[in-house]
């Protein structure tokens, strides 16, 4: 197997995979955006081999390299994606367990005084 | 002790996690010392007894239903203090480490100094000092870092016995750091041109339980704090925000 068919398998299975979990909502569409983004471009890569090939000659490196260094930087680009949803999320569940754990006081305090 | 009208503008808060065997006395202590006060225990989702234990010992208690950490522990105190309309806010641990004689003295300084935040230091007069070596170390390399930045020392910038006015709480209530919110906050403040003060006050060893600071988590808390006053720094383009946040 070549790397092209390696790039191929793997963007048709990003694609498909994100497809299946969008449909059985174990994925938000909002979220799915960047994974298909991802199987797209890792299929056109693998489709269109003159892409890799002037990729290749302007990184000044070999088609392999070019394709871990393009891999390497969308795997970052997810990573760090992930990493901001994650921290709003916290952020959010913080403020929300205050704001629950506020109410329920006052909620208490209020069946005590009556 | 206060005069009653200052104390009904006074809540102490008091985080807590898993404090069973500390919460009571520090509740009694700090009644004794302020009995007008109502004393608010923010139980950080603890698989003891302290939510009972405090409510016996008579303080309100208002349990979180996740664990937050010591940052949002003590900004839903914050956040409930403000909303009620407290003037003033005191910050004592749970682990009975500080001295509740020294309260009027923090409320003393913050009203007499009009400063938004008064730091209870055991390090000014080396009054009752109680720390392990690691936390030392890591004192005093904040002490330094601090200076830096700060342009005055802060003799115990770790410390969580801690005096807050209003326009402090306002802050507070809406941003405040999460982790380990000690050291970060001196920065925020000097960014919004709060004044602070240190006044001396006793500790003690913790009354029961285990410190849960480690070789490795002291490590891991100088890292999350350098980084989390270098975030603060990086936010500091030399314009000051006022108390609101606006320029």
């Amino acid at each position: 197997m070549n790397y092209h068919s390696v790039f191929l398998v793997a963007g048709v299975a990003a694609i498909a995979g994100t497809l299946i979990a969008l449909r059985r909502a174990h994925i938000r569409a909002e979220y799915s955006v960047s994974w298909l983004a991802v199987g797209v471009l890792m299929s056109g890569l693998a489709l269109f081999p003159k892409l890799i090939e002037r990729l290749s000659n302007g990184l000044g490196m070999q088609p392999q390299s070019s394709l871990m260094v393009v891999g390497g930087v969308l795997i970052s680009i997810l990573v760090f994606e992930i990493s901001r949803v994650v921290s709003q999320l916290r952020d959010e569940n913080v403020l929300l367990a205050q704001r629950v754990a506020i109410l329920e006081y006052r909620i208490q305090q209020r069946a005590r005084d009556e | 002790m206060q005069p009653e009208a200052m104390q009904s503008k006074v809540m102490v808060i008091v985080p807590a996690w898993n404090e069973e065997g500390a919460i009571g006395g520090v509740v009694r202590s700090v009644k004794d010392v302020l009995p007008e006060a109502p004393v608010l225990v923010i139980d950080d989702y603890s698989d003891d007894a302290t939510v009972q234990i405090a409510a016996a010992a008579g303080a309100q208690v208002l349990r979180l239903p996740v664990h937050l950490g010591l940052g949002g522990c003590v900004q839903t105190g914050y956040k409930f203090a403000f909303e009620q309309g407290f003037e003033y806010v005191i910050r004592v641990d749970g682990d009975g480490q500080h001295e509740a004689a020294d309260i009027p003295k923090i409320l003393e300084t913050l009203i007499s100094t009009r400063a938004e935040v008064v730091i209870g230091s055991r390090f000014l007069e080396s009054a009752g000092s109680h720390t392990s070596f690691t936390r030392s170390v890591g004192i005093v390399f904040f002490r330094v870092l601090l200076k830096l930045i700060l342009g005055r020392t802060i003799y115990d910038p770790t410390s969580g016995f801690v005096g807050v006015n209003r326009r402090a709480l306002q802050v507070f209530s809406r941003s405040f750091p999460l982790s380990y919110p000690e050291i970060e906050v001196l920065v925020v403040l000097q960014r919004r041109r709060f004044r602070f003060e240190e006044v001396s006050c006793r500790m003690h060893p913790r009354r029961s339980g285990r410190s849960s600071i480690t070789l490795v988590k002291s490590f891991r808390y100088m890292l999350h704090v350098m980084l989390g006053v270098f975030v603060n720094v990086l936010k500091f383009d030399g314009k000051p925000l006022n108390p609101e946040g606006d320029r």
